[in-house]
């Protein structure tokens, strides 16, 4: 539905912000997306657990590994303190972004922001 | 609680990100494992079944390229599929190869254990085999070139390959230009004389060149010489040396009783040393008597000789040489008895083992032939197995892995198996080695060799690699043109020449069965053989005598009446008897014989064997005499022409009630080699005795009273306990009677009567085992073939089930299926078995080649095996659910 470019470009923050709610494992992760979006986003392991990976390296979330029953391990990935100082300014740079989008696709019906 | 649905998925993560050159760390590995696990799970809770679920699972993973490049994988070093790597690499995917599929292996135990037992029997009997022909017939003997040494042999006396030659022979094969040397030995039993106590030890008598003509290597005092005078000089076993003389090197020089001649101890063995001369078992020799070679000419065949080629001769220029050497001087003796004499020069090893190699040889062809089945059967569970796998396969191939990778893993589990079954293999190898070195009735050279060293293990080890490399041939066939498939398409295979695979098999295991049945109902038949006599409690003994006994025949009678009445006195012994040739001893004294009534007109002539017996031989034996009576001590005494002949020989020519006070005419050879012919009154009759062994037909048996000059004698007692070891006290006895007489060959009859049967039950044993193999394999062939058939075929069932066909109907059409293969077999094998069992007929003891009860027991064996590996596939036909198997397609 929507081109992977476009999908990348936006996972980190998608990861980040569901992580600021509560602590979750990868597989979650990706039906929760998939859910809320509707069905409309849904991201392969491929693509999803790269990010976790990458995120988890600039300690922006921490992962640790749960055992559940004695049998299945899952991760567990928590934001940390930098990692919620990165989200804040990820949502900042992604809603500037989406709002100078919108201005340049819909110029004539958006009212400039007033005070 | 076992989790049901555990799968690992580590392998599949690091097999599609080795496809793409790139490796993965372990806690990466871990947790996409965890992720698919998850997608795998929350699949199956919806309600989907195991392939469908690992299908969805699999989607969600994406693209292994995608993975790689955002994870920033490193390049995967290269590995087994790329030849330029180096070894050490090379190696270390090969070990990592085998590490999966043992974990691979090891999930599916079952087929696995099947698996490596099988592998483990037919490498292991083909190894056992090799042993035996790796240290009877390639290993070369421990002689310095016995590639050069050479036995003379002579086609003469009505015998082939007689290994002897006469006085005459040996003085003008000396200067034989073929030959580099000439010596004379003759192997026996002498008794040697030591500070006052005396043993029988084993002895050869030898030219006094033989020890160097060997190379034996003296380690104490000097060998042989050629100018050896008296008082005689002897070499002595290493063995012997510690044995009798405490290993006091003051033993060289000094001076003993051999035989009742002095003799000087010249030298000591060494240790270990050996010489094999005889085509059979033989004892080591512990006294080398130095003998001159013959001066004077003789025609008697007496001697054994031993040579050594010339430098550059073959041994057939020297039998070449020998023969035209012995036409020429053959007028210089007269008539001679080898006129019609060929004479032979052939290697000693070839001597030794003639009668073995190629009985030995198919043994191998046999083992490897049970290991070729073996194998086969393996490739074929493997290729079943690999069916289950063959997404997987697919999906690795797609992924971009190297086709000669897939191949790899399929034949890495192969070797997993064949190693495991390996390693077992030459366990039950040294276990059928130390059993085979026991079992007296293999009459092979150098049995004492025997055993699982260096070349053994490197043979089994290269057994196992070949076992390993073509059980998992096949598998990697398939799983390569899987790999070529696209989508999950089934593999075709060869359904032919599979289904002929699993028919032989079967007409094989039935042909191997039949045998073994055969085999024995023989062993059974001959144990329930009459033997004329009752072994239990019977015992057979002989003793030494020193020469001069033999010099005056009436002390010598005396010396054995006394024996006997000494040895009758023993507390336990009910009675002792005395004959020249005791039953079962393998040979026969020959005598032709006329029976007549005066005139000797119409019966003719009917060779037979004699005896000479004492008084209470028969009593002796618990054999009762059928008409007539015993000798008495007169008949010896006054040399009376008396004679007891056997239930036969009297049937044929009188009738059992007319025989007493019949005569027969006896012509048999006397000391001095003439002839003579005696006419004899019957005194008596008693039932045919076991004489050879328990097979051949039995000749008519004649016994004579026990004479003064009758020259072997043997002693049989009969104890009250049959358990009771009355060495000891025989003993005593014997040193009581007379210095010099030893105790020699005492043996229980019981183990003569089973010895008897020796041969057969050795053979019982290795058809049994080859059968038994054979039945398990073919077993798992039959099962391999029908899982392989029913997997293929699972959508044709599913519809067949979807069309309502009824399950019990699928199970039975698998079943049937089976039963066809298995009668194709049995009618085969049956063919087989008949034509083979008539070819070995000589081997069986009344037992019929076509005999039905064998078949018939064979056969619903092998058609409980047939059901039994129907069982299975049979029942997962007819549990295939339509819905699914539709789906799978």
């Amino acid at each position: 539905m929507f081109s992977p470019e476009l999908k990348k470009g936006s996972i980190d923050l998608l990861v980040l912000s569901l992580l600021e709610e509560r602590e979750s494992h990868g597989y979650e992760l990706g039906k929760a997306i998939e859910a809320r979006s509707g069905g409309r986003l849904v991201f392969r392991i491929s693509s999803l657990y790269p990010v976790l990976s990458r995120l988890e390296e600039r300690r922006w979330i921490r992962g640790r590994w749960v055992e559940k029953a004695g049998t299945r391990r899952r991760r567990y990935y928590q934001l940390t303190a930098s990692g919620g100082r990165a989200l804040q300014r990820e949502r900042a740079t992604w809603q500037a972004y989406v709002a100078a989008v919108d201005e340049v696709l819909e110029p004539a019906v958006t009212e400039p922001a007033g005070a | 609680m076992p989790d049901e649905n555990k799968r690992d998925w580590r392998p599949l993560v690091r097999g599609g990100l080795a496809a793409v050159g790139r490796e993965a760390s372990v806690g990466q590995i871990e947790e996409l494992h965890a992720l698919l696990d998850d997608a795998y799970r929350a699949a199956l809770d919806e309600g989907c079944s195991r392939a469908e679920a690992e299908r969805r699972a699999f989607r969600t993973l994406g693209s292994w390229e995608e993975l790689a490049r955002e994870l920033g994988l490193p390049v995967r070093p290269p590995q087994t599929a790329r030849g330029e790597s180096s070894p050490v690499a090379w190696l270390g995917g090969l070990l990592h190869e085998l590490r999966l599929a043992a974990r691979g292996l090891g999930r599916q135990r079952g087929l696995s254990v099947v698996s490596v037992l099988v592998l483990a029997l037919g490498i292991g009997v083909t190894t056992a085999v090799f042993s035996v022909i790796h240290a009877i017939l390639l290993a070369p003997l421990p002689l310095t070139h016995s590639e050069r040494l050479g036995i003379v042999r002579i086609d003469a006396l009505g015998q082939e390959g007689l290994p002897r030659i006469s006085s005459s022979n040996a003085i003008d094969f000396a200067g034989a230009r073929t030959l580099g040397g000439l010596e004379m030995f003759n192997p026996g039993k002498e008794s040697l004389e030591l500070s006052g106590s005396m043993t029988l030890e084993n002895a050869i008598w030898v030219s006094p060149g033989l020890p160097d003509l060997l190379g034996a290597e003296v380690v104490l005092g000097r060998s042989l010489e050629p100018s050896e005078g008296e008082p005689r000089s002897v070499l002595i076993s290493h063995e012997l040396f510690e044995r009798r003389f405490q290993g006091d090197p003051g033993a060289v020089g000094s001076t003993v009783t051999v035989g009742d001649r002095p003799a000087m101890v010249v030298g000591v063995l060494a240790p270990g040393f050996r010489f094999y001369y005889e085509q059979g078992r033989s004892e080591p020799r512990d006294v080398w008597i130095a003998t001159p070679k013959p001066a004077d000419r003789g025609t008697v065949f007496a001697h054994r000789a031993l040579v050594r080629l010339a430098p550059g001769a073959t041994f057939e220029e020297a039998s070449l040489e020998l023969d035209a050497i012995a036409a020429r001087t053959r007028e210089l003796d007269g008539a001679r008895p080898d006129e019609a004499a060929a004479y032979e020069v052939v290697s000693l090893i070839d001597h030794l083992v003639e009668p073995y190699r190629r009985s030995l040889l198919a043994l191998l062809v046999a083992g490897a032939c049970v290991l070729a089945l073996v194998c086969a059967n393996v490739a074929g569970l493997l290729v079943v197995r690999s069916l289950s796998r063959r997404g997987e396969w697919a999906l690795r191939s797609a992924l971009g892995a190297r086709r000669a990778r897939i191949v790899w893993a399929a034949i890495a589990e192969g070797l997993v198996l064949s190693l495991a079954g390996g390693a077992l293999a030459v366990a039950i190898a040294v276990a059928a080695v130390s059993v085979l070195r026991r079992f007296e009735a293999i009459a092979l050279p150098r049995l004492d060799t025997v055993e699982v060293d260096g070349p053994v293990l490197l043979f089994a080890l290269a057994a196992t690699t070949l076992a390993g490399l073509l059980a998992g041939l096949l598998p990697a066939v398939t799983s390569m043109r899987a790999s070529l498939a696209v989508g999950h398409r089934t593999v075709g295979t060869g359904r032919g020449p599979a289904r002929w695979l699993v028919i032989a098999q079967i007409a094989i295991a039935l042909t191997l069965l039949a045998g073994a049945g055969a085999l024995l109902r023989t062993v059974v038949n001959l144990q329930r053989v009459d033997l004329g006599f009752d072994p239990r409690g019977l015992v057979a003994f002989d003793f030494s005598t020193p020469r001069e006994f033999f010099a005056d025949h009436e002390a010598r009678l005396r010396l054995v009446r006394s024996v006997a009445e000494s040895v009758g006195e023993l507390p336990g012994v009910r009675s002792v008897g005395v004959t020249n040739r005791l039953p079962l001893e393998g040979g026969l004294n020959l005598a032709s014989w006329s029976w007549d009534d005066e005139s000797e007109r119409s019966f003719g002539e009917l060779t037979g064997s004699f005896h000479r017996v004492l008084p209470r031989y028969f009593e002796t034996l618990g054999t009762a005499l059928l008409a007539g009576r015993d000798f008495s001590p007169a008949d010896t005494e006054h040399r009376q022409h008396v004679v007891i002949v056997s239930d036969s020989l009297a049937g044929r020519a009188w009738g059992l009630d007319e025989a007493v006070g019949q005569h027969i005419l006896i012509e048999f050879a006397t000391g001095d080699g003439g002839t003579e012919r005696r006419r004899a009154e019957v005194i008596g009759v008693v039932p045919d005795i076991r004489e050879v062994d328990l097979h051949s037909d039995q000749l008519p048996q004649a016994y004579l009273p026990y004479w003064p000059e009758s020259v072997a004698l043997d002693f049989v007692m009969h104890l009250v306990t049959p358990d009771v070891d009355l060495r000891e006290a025989i003993s005593a006895r014997l040193a009581a009677l007379g210095s010099g007489l030893v105790l020699d060959d005492y043996e229980p009859f019981a183990a003569r009567v089973r010895g008897a049967t020796a041969e057969r039950r050795v053979a019982l044993a290795l058809v049994g085992l080859f059968a038994t193999i054979a039945l398990v394999v073919a077993g798992l062939g039959l099962y391999g073939a029908l899982a392989y058939r029913v997997r293929q075929q699972r959508s044709e069932i599913g519809l067949r089930i979807a069309l309502g066909a009824s399950r019990s109907s699928v199970a039975r059409r698998v079943v049937g299926q089976a039963l066809a293969m298995v009668a194709v077999g049995l009618l085969l094998g049956t063919v087989a078995a008949v034509i083979l069992l008539r070819v070995y007929r000589s081997h069986l003891f009344e037992v019929e080649p076509a005999d039905p009860t064998i078949y018939a027991l064979v056969i619903a064996l092998l058609l409980a095996v047939g059901f039994g590996a129907a069982a299975l596939p049979a029942s997962r036909a007819s549990s295939v659910e339509p819905t699914e198997a539709l789906r799978d397609e």
